[in-house]
């Protein structure tokens, strides 16, 4: 099956991390992490990680398209929607948040941790 | 000519405005506990559908105007907890079932040292029924202590086989 690819270029997304435009939408998913500068931190840690491999589909949200990823942290499948805003620029983090179903990417199903028959992926 | 700054656009849902706000009511939790956020501390926020957001600098922000909360929070909750326990038994004898060096349940109270969020559960779980939770707690320690005996005796039997084994 041919490798699906992301909508906004990772090289670009991975440019606009490097110098610091990472916009993060707060969400309670981001309690997770112990404080907002470690949940800070590990989204533009995964953002810096991404590979074509993680990859899972692009999507329209009301005036953007979303490119959706499927990563796994620590044995954890989480998932990460992202966008850029060339006006700004900055790399705008819309969901990042444990699995809560499987995420088939380029590289394979990720499944939550506890979903039945866990396996696959990255 | 200075570059004006871009104002982001929400893209949550992509109508809205995403500009700092400040107001009392936001809720966040920190490291262990949920806290209000001062009302004073500015979080980028969409004027359209109420969408939090966040950069480095907020994040910061947030965690700074939350740490003395938080702090404040443990040390008031390390008060109710102590209360309750010493009025069933001594600090001596709680700090021997935690390992803690003797006078250090003291020191905290008196705003010595800092609680620790481990420590305040662990005192959290034992004040709820005192004697009961030290016993099980002793129990541990003692099956901790006899299974260390078993296995020093097993190697010790096992070294003793070799030396036969060697010497024949």
């Amino acid at each position: 099956m041919k490798a699906k690819i992301p909508h906004w270029p990772l090289s670009r997304v991975k440019e606009l991390v490097a110098i610091g435009q990472v916009f993060v939408q707060r969400t309670r998913a981001l309690d997770m992490f112990s404080t907002q500068e470690a949940a800070y931190a590990a989204v533009e840690e995964t953002v810096a990680g991404l590979t074509a491999r993680s990859f899972a589909h692009s999507t329209a949200q009301t005036r953007d398209v979303c490119d959706v990823y499927g990563v796994l942290r620590e044995g954890e499948g989480w998932y990460l929607k992202l966008c850029v805003d060339d006006d700004v620029p900055e790399v705008a983090i819309i969901s990042f948040h444990l699995l809560e179903r499987p995420l088939r990417t380029n590289g394979g199903v990720i499944k939550p941790k506890a979903y039945p028959g866990r396996g696959g992926g990255q | 000519m200075s570059k004006k700054k871009v104002v982001p656009r929400c893209h949550e849902c992509g109508l809205g405005q995403v500009r700092p706000a400040a107001r009392a009511g936001r809720r966040i939790r920190y490291k262990t506990i949920e806290l209000e956020v001062p009302k004073h501390v500015e979080i980028p926020t969409c004027d359209q559908c109420g969408a939090e957001w966040m950069d480095r600098a907020t994040a910061r922000a947030i965690d700074q105007a939350l740490e003395p909360r938080y702090r404040e929070s443990l040390r008031a909750l390390w008060a109710e907890i102590i209360q309750k326990i010493t009025a069933q038994t001594s600090m001596r004898r709680v700090e021997q079932a935690l390992g803690l060096s003797e006078g250090y349940l003291s020191k905290v109270t008196n705003g010595r040292s800092e609680p620790s969020a481990e420590l305040i559960s662990n005192l959290g779980l034992i004040a709820q029924d005192v004697e009961p939770r030290l016993r099980e707690i002793d129990g541990l320690w003692r099956r901790g202590g006899a299974r260390a005996g078993k296995r020093m005796r097993s190697e010790a039997k096992g070294a003793a086989g070799r030396r036969r084994a060697a010497a024949a």
